[in-house]
């Protein structure tokens, strides 16, 4: 069904499936074997091919947005002497992210809002990537009141609303050109 | 498939009932003023279960299952816990840019 249905994105629930299935990419833009890791949760992908005809299996275990860090496991199917370059998404509103190296080295300053690229031999690896969540306020304020917004993270925060439902029948006046298609 | 130019597809009858009624705003009190002196506690969500790993078939969580709450406590005044609401992790202009 993804394969042929990708349309009304005002469908919020379509988008839950679409998230998943662009958490990794493979990049067809060079010879070079490249995977995105854009989006962040637990996943794994098992012999994924590659533009080489190599495979990878590429396995992410994190509670991300509720922790900070992402380990990420990759089995590279790539000839010895070649590499596989894994390009991991620095969010715009992560500060001061590291990535835990296989060999056990911190790589640290990386800038918020580009892409990290680890370069991974053959066989298996082990990376870990970091993204320090701090509460940030955004202001909201505007003619009428002061308002600010509260965020951690990637996450935005919300008084909690109750729930209620108020019964109010009435028509809503649809405008005819906006059915014409359905003639 | 999506409609013409986008639009949700309708009923052909130009008139509809609605029978929710949304509440555009809703009055905060004065327990969520901010001062300089806020300060943030990021915590698990009280009753529910501690973030955890997806089992295979188990669905993604939705508002009712979140498992965090952000404990919002200024001097003078009673704690707030506020909850996650939205994700602005999706900037796919990140990506363009530097790829």
């Amino acid at each position: 069904m993804l394969q042929v249905y990708e349309c009304c994105l005002t469908n919020h629930n379509m988008g839950w499936p679409r998230y998943a299935q662009r958490a990794l990419m493979t990049c067809g833009c060079s010879e070079d074997d490249t995977l995105l890791l854009g989006l962040y949760h637990s996943f794994e992908v098992e012999k994924l091919k590659l533009t080489s005809g190599s495979t990878a299996s590429v396995s992410v275990d994190t509670t991300y947005p509720f922790e900070d860090d992402i380990r990420v496991s990759v089995v590279s199917g790539a000839q010895s002497g070649q590499h596989l370059t894994l390009a991991l998404r620095i969010p715009g509103w992560a500060e001061k992210a590291t990535v835990t190296l296989p060999n056990g080295t911190v790589a640290s300053g990386l800038k918020n809002g580009t892409l990290f690229n680890v370069r991974l031999p053959s066989g298996a690896s082990k990376l870990t990537l970091t993204l320090p969540q701090k509460v940030w306020l955004e202001d909201r304020t505007t003619a009428q009141r002061k308002a600010a917004a509260v965020h951690r993270g990637p996450l935005l925060f919300s008084i909690p609303v109750p729930y209620t439902t108020n019964a109010a029948p009435k028509y809503i006046r649809i405008p005819p050109a906006a059915c014409e298609f359905l003639k | 498939m999506c409609a013409a130019a986008g639009l949700i597809p309708l009923p052909k009858a130009a008139k509809f009932l609605c029978d929710v009624k949304l509440t555009p705003t809703t009055n905060s009190s004065s327990a969520s003023t901010l001062s300089a002196e806020t300060t943030f506690t990021f915590r698990q969500r009280t009753g529910a279960l501690p973030p955890a790993r997806w089992a295979p078939g188990q669905g993604i969580w939705s508002l009712s299952t979140v498992p965090a709450e952000l404990l919002m406590q200024t001097p003078g005044q009673p704690p707030v816990a506020l909850v996650p609401f939205a994700a602005t992790d999706l900037r796919f202009t990140e990506l363009l840019a530097t790829s």
